[in-house]
């Protein structure tokens, strides 16, 4: 087989680095605790080192020391959530299951290891219900109703930014379906979803979109990043999909067919 | 804000590099062994590169410890990107995320030193001079490798690139 030369080496090796940048790595856990715990453990074993004897009169010199390596300890994991490559925008596929798409992060794998919901999940912080008119005048996206499911029954606004902007905006039908319409510009992520191992990929607009065929563990993701398990519940099928700007996360829909058809009618 | 950049970065190698789940416990590790020897460290070689360096090590260990490399970063995933579902799907994002599923699934199937040296020096994006330190082999070992890896790889693509052009 002739080898096409018009991939060459500086094509490969560029398109190498633009896929690294696309695998996402699950976010460092904190490691705080445990690295201050065994560095303080550790610290005898340290100064028994012929080269760190102190001498008299310096020694305070090894429990500066000590506080400073603690202290560094620290930072580096405390800010190391803060500088996470954000979540990527459109289709990012990870190496061992983890998948950022369009605001939410799929984790996959066996859902009788992973996190059980809770028995009575938090609704997501500071909800209030609105009417559409409102939801439309605060937030930042334009706030879209799909045709097929028509004026819905509740208007939900979460998480709102200091002016008031909700980062999210739910609109309830009745039957269990919702869909959640989030600014996907801001990040990181809104959702994690603990999924199993199906997800199916479809289109909509033009634009790839995610069906999680089976209920899953959702939880909510606030600005700052940070995982509020209290909101932990189980979801039922959803579809996902973003038209760049706003993420859309439609639940409840009885199959794929007819989450795409209500996803097909936004406007 | 630059010790956190390595803190991340760090947990990115290890996860890469094959650590998976273990990740965590290598990125510790690493952590308080740089804490521990941060006398020895001389600062005549870049301190990232350094603690690539241990946390390359820690990698190694972990593999050598298990029976076989099951954590490996690059093992059988749940592919993203469209699937048999939507065979048409449209748009440049579709046909890319289709490029870099391929590419992804070119590199898996390299062969354990290949795959480690593309890890670090592309998808990385490690210089060779880290790559070395955090793989602990001779610089030259690198640059052939590399190149060698990147021959592989291109061939292995080869069968799959009739529908894609390369822009540029």
């Amino acid at each position: 087989m002739a080898e096409p030369r018009r991939d060459g080496p500086v094509d490969l090796a560029a398109e190498l680095r633009a896929l690294g940048g696309w695998l996402d790595t699950p976010e460092p856990p904190d490691l705080r605790p445990a690295v201050r715990a065994r560095l303080t453990a550790d610290e005898p074993r340290v100064r028994r080192l012929p080269s760190f004897r102190p001498l008299p009169g310096v020694r305070w010199l090894p429990s500066l020391r000590r506080r400073w390596l603690v202290a560094a300890a620290a930072l580096l994991v405390a800010l190391t959530l803060a500088v996470l490559p954000p979540g990527r925008a459109a289709v990012a596929h990870a190496v061992t299951g983890l998948l950022r798409f369009a605001g939410i992060e799929v984790h996959r794998g066996q859902p009788s290891v992973g996190p059980t919901p809770n028995p009575t999940p938090s609704p997501l912080p500071s909800i209030r219900s609105a009417a559409l008119d409102e939801a439309r005048r605060q937030a930042r996206f334009p706030v879209l109703v799909p045709a097929r499911l028509g004026v819905p029954g509740e208007v939900l606004l979460a998480d709102p930014a200091g002016d008031g902007a909700p980062r999210v905006v739910s609109l309830v039908y009745r039957g269990g379906v919702r869909l959640d319409e989030f600014d996907g510009r801001l990040e990181p992520g809104f959702v994690k979803s603990m999924a199993g191992p199906q997800t199916e990929w479809y289109e909509v607009a033009g634009r790839p979109a995610l069906w999680l065929p089976d209920p899953h563990v959702l939880e909510y993701v606030d600005r700052q990043g940070v995982r509020h398990t209290e909101t932990r519940r189980l979801a039922a099928a959803t579809l996902v999909w973003t038209d760049g700007t706003v993420s859309y996360r439609l639940e409840g829909a009885p199959s794929a067919a007819e989450a795409l058809a209500i996803a097909r009618t936004l406007a | 804000m630059l010790v956190a950049r390595h803190s991340a970065f760090a947990h990115r190698t290890a996860w890469l590099l094959g650590a998976g789940d273990d990740a965590e416990d290598v990125v510790q590790e690493a952590f308080v062994k740089a804490f521990r020897r941060l006398r020895l460290y001389r600062g005549d070689s870049p301190f990232r590169a350094w603690l690539l360096a241990i946390i390359g090590n820690e990698t190694r260990n972990l593999h050598r410890s298990r029976s076989r490399r099951d954590g490996l970063a690059l093992r059988a995933a749940a592919l993203g990107g469209p699937g048999p579902e939507a065979p048409d799907l449209p748009g440049d994002a579709a046909l890319a995320a289709e490029r870099r599923a391929t590419l992804l699934d070119a590199v898996r199937q390299l062969d354990e030193r290949d795959r480690d040296v593309v890890v670090c020096r592309y998808l990385l994006d490690l210089s060779e001079a880290e790559t070395a330190q955090v793989l602990g082999w001779p610089r030259g070992t690198v640059k052939s490798r590399t190149a060698r890896a990147l021959v592989k790889l291109r061939t292995r693509l080869s069968a799959g690139l009739s529908r894609e052009v390369p822009h540029g």
